[in-house]
C-alpha cells in the first residue's frame, strides 16, 4: 500500500528533476520580449480577419480549441510551479510544429506566437490564432489530436490534484466488492438450482411405481372390505324393522366404527406415499442447501454494507475532513 | 484529451452549475481537460453524487498547489492522504464488525 502512494513522487522526481521543480529561463531575443513584433502583428491582424472570414464557424472553433488548449496547459503548468506560462507555450508550439511538418508555419510565425504567450496585445493574440488555424488547417487530421494531448507527466499530476490516490483506491475496491458480490450470486443461483432439482418430481422407479401400486391396491382392497361391512350392516338393520332405539344407536355405532376404520385406511395409505416422497428428496442435503443460502445472503448483506461504507469515505466523510 | 470529449464537456457542465466561486470554478476548469478517462468519470460520478466532493477536491487540489512544487510537500500531502484513508478505511471496518455483531445477537436472541 505504502508503494502505492510513494509512487506519485517517485514519478514526480522522474519528471521534474529535483526538490524544487525545474526553473525554466527565457530564450527568445531580448527584442521579442519587449515587443518587438507589433508592427508585424498588424498586418497580421488584417490578414487572420480575412483569413477567418474564408472558413466555417466550426473550422474557427476548432482553431480557437488549439489556442484554447495552449493557454490552459501554460497556466496549468504555470500554477503548478513546474515551468513558466511563456516557456509551457512555447515548447508545445514547438512539439505540434513538430508534429506538423507540413503545417507551414514560419520561423517568423513561431516567434509570434512566443511574444503573444508573453503578454503581447490583444490583436497579437488574434493573429495567433489565425496562426493557429493556418497551421491547423494545412496538417494532417491527427495534428489537433496529437497537439492536444498533454504529456503523461502533467497528466498525472493533475490526475493527482483531483485525488487520484483516493479514486483509485475507491474504484479499486468498489471493484473488487462487485466480483465478490457477482460470484456470490452465480453460487446462490447454483444452489437454488439444485434445490429445485430436489424438490422437482423426478421420475420413478419400477420399484417405486410397484410399491405405490401396491400401497394404493391395499387401500381399495380395504376400503372394498368395509364397504361390504357396511352394506351388510344396513341390510341387517333394515331386516329387523325395529323403532327402537337401543337398536338404533347400537347400528349407528358399528356404521360410525367402521367410517372411522375408513378414514384411518385413506390417513395410513397416505402416510406410506408421503413417506415413500420424502425418501425420494434427501432431506439432509436440502437443510445444507437452504442453509447455504442463508449464509451467501449474510455475505451479500456483508458487502452491500461495506460497498456503502466504502462510498461514504469516499464521497462524503473522508472529504468533509479536509 | 480529444479521446473522451463528451466527458470533458460534462465535467465542465457539473462545475458550472455548481456552488463553486468563479475563481475555484476557474481552478477546476483548467484541469479537467488534462484528467484521464477513469478519473474524469469517477470525477463526474462523485460530483454529480454529493455536490460537496467538488469543494473538498477544490480544497485538496489548493492544499496540493499550496505546495508550490515543493516535492517535499508534496510528499508530505501525499502521506497525509494515505493517513486519512487508511484511518477511514480502518473506522469503517470496526463499524462493520459492530453491525455484524449487534445483528448475530439479534438472530441468536
Amino acid at each position: 500500500m505504502r508503494e502505492q502512494f510513494h509512487k506519485p513522487q517517485d514519478e514526480f522526481v522522474a519528471a521534474y528533476g529535483g526538490d524544487e521543480g525545474v526553473a525554466f529561463e527565457p530564450t527568445a531575443p531580448q527584442g521579442e520580449q519587449e515587443g518587438g513584433y507589433e508592427g508585424e502583428v498588424g498586418g497580421k491582424e488584417s490578414e487572420a480577419q480575412a483569413f477567418l472570414e474564408r472558413h466555417s464557424s466550426e473550422e474557427r472553433k476548432l482553431a480557437e480549441d488549439i489556442v484554447g488548449a495552449i493557454e490552459g496547459i501554460s497556466n496549468q503548468l504555470e500554477s503548478e510551479h513546474i515551468v513558466s506560462r511563456e516557456m509551457a507555450a512555447e515548447s508545445m508550439i514547438a512539439t505540434a510544429f513538430a508534429a506538423a511538418p507540413t503545417s507551414g508555419v514560419e520561423d517568423g510565425e513561431t516567434s509570434l506566437w512566443k511574444s503573444v504567450l508573453r503578454g503581447a496585445s490583444l490583436g497579437a493574440r488574434n493573429a495567433v490564432k489565425a496562426v493557429a488555424l493556418t497551421s491547423m488547417m494545412s496538417a494532417s487530421p491527427a495534428f489537433a489530436q496529437d497537439y492536444m494531448h498533454p504529456s503523461p507527466q502533467i497528466q498525472k499530476k493533475v490526475d493527482y490534484l483531483f485525488g487520484k490516490n483516493i479514486f483509485e483506491r475507491f474504484a479499486n475496491k468498489r471493484a473488487s466488492y462487485k466480483e465478490a458480490y457477482t460470484q456470490l450470486e452465480m453460487h446462490k443461483e447454483e444452489v437454488q438450482h439444485r434445490i429445485d432439482e430436489l424438490n422437482d418430481p423426478r421420475p420413478r422407479s419400477t420399484a417405486e411405481e410397484a410399491h405405490i401400486k401396491r400401497v394404493e391396491a391395499d387401500r381399495d382392497a380395504k376400503l372394498a372390505a368395509l364397504r361390504v361391512e357396511r352394506t351388510l350392516e344396513k341390510a341387517a338393520f333394515e331386516d329387523l324393522h325395529t323403532n327402537d332405539p337401543t337398536e338404533r344407536a347400537e347400528y349407528d355405532a358399528r356404521i360410525a366404527a367402521i367410517a372411522a376404520r375408513e378414514a384411518r385406511v385413506v390417513e395410513d395409505c397416505e402416510a406410506l406415499l408421503l413417506a415413500e416422497h420424502r425418501k425420494a428428496a434427501p432431506q439432509q442435503e436440502l437443510q445444507d442447501l437452504y442453509r447455504e443460502i442463508v449464509r451467501i445472503e449474510r455475505e451479500e448483506n456483508e458487502l452491500v454494507r461495506r460497498f456503502y461504507a466504502l462510498k461514504r469515505s469516499a464521497y462524503g466523510s473522508y472529504w468533509s475532513r479536509w | 484529451m480529444s479521446h473522451h470529449p463528451l466527458l470533458i464537456v460534462k465535467a465542465r457542465h457539473v462545475v458550472r452549475h455548481s456552488h463553486l466561486s468563479n475563481v475555484d470554478k476557474q481552478l477546476m476548469y483548467e484541469r479537467i481537460p488534462f484528467l484521464d478517462l477513469g478519473m474524469l468519470a469517477l470525477f463526474i460520478d462523485s460530483a454529480e453524487e454529493n455536490p460537496f466532493a467538488l469543494d473538498a477536491i477544490v480544497s485538496s487540489m489548493k492544499k496540493k498547489l499550496d505546495a508550490r512544487g515543493n516535492l517535499h510537500r508534496l510528499h508530505e500531502i501525499l502521506e497525509t492522504e494515505a493517513k486519512e484513508i487508511e484511518a477511514r478505511d480502518s473506522e469503517d471496518t470496526d463499524e462493520t464488525k459492530v453491525e455484524s455483531e449487534d445483528e448475530s445477537k439479534l438472530v441468536a436472541h
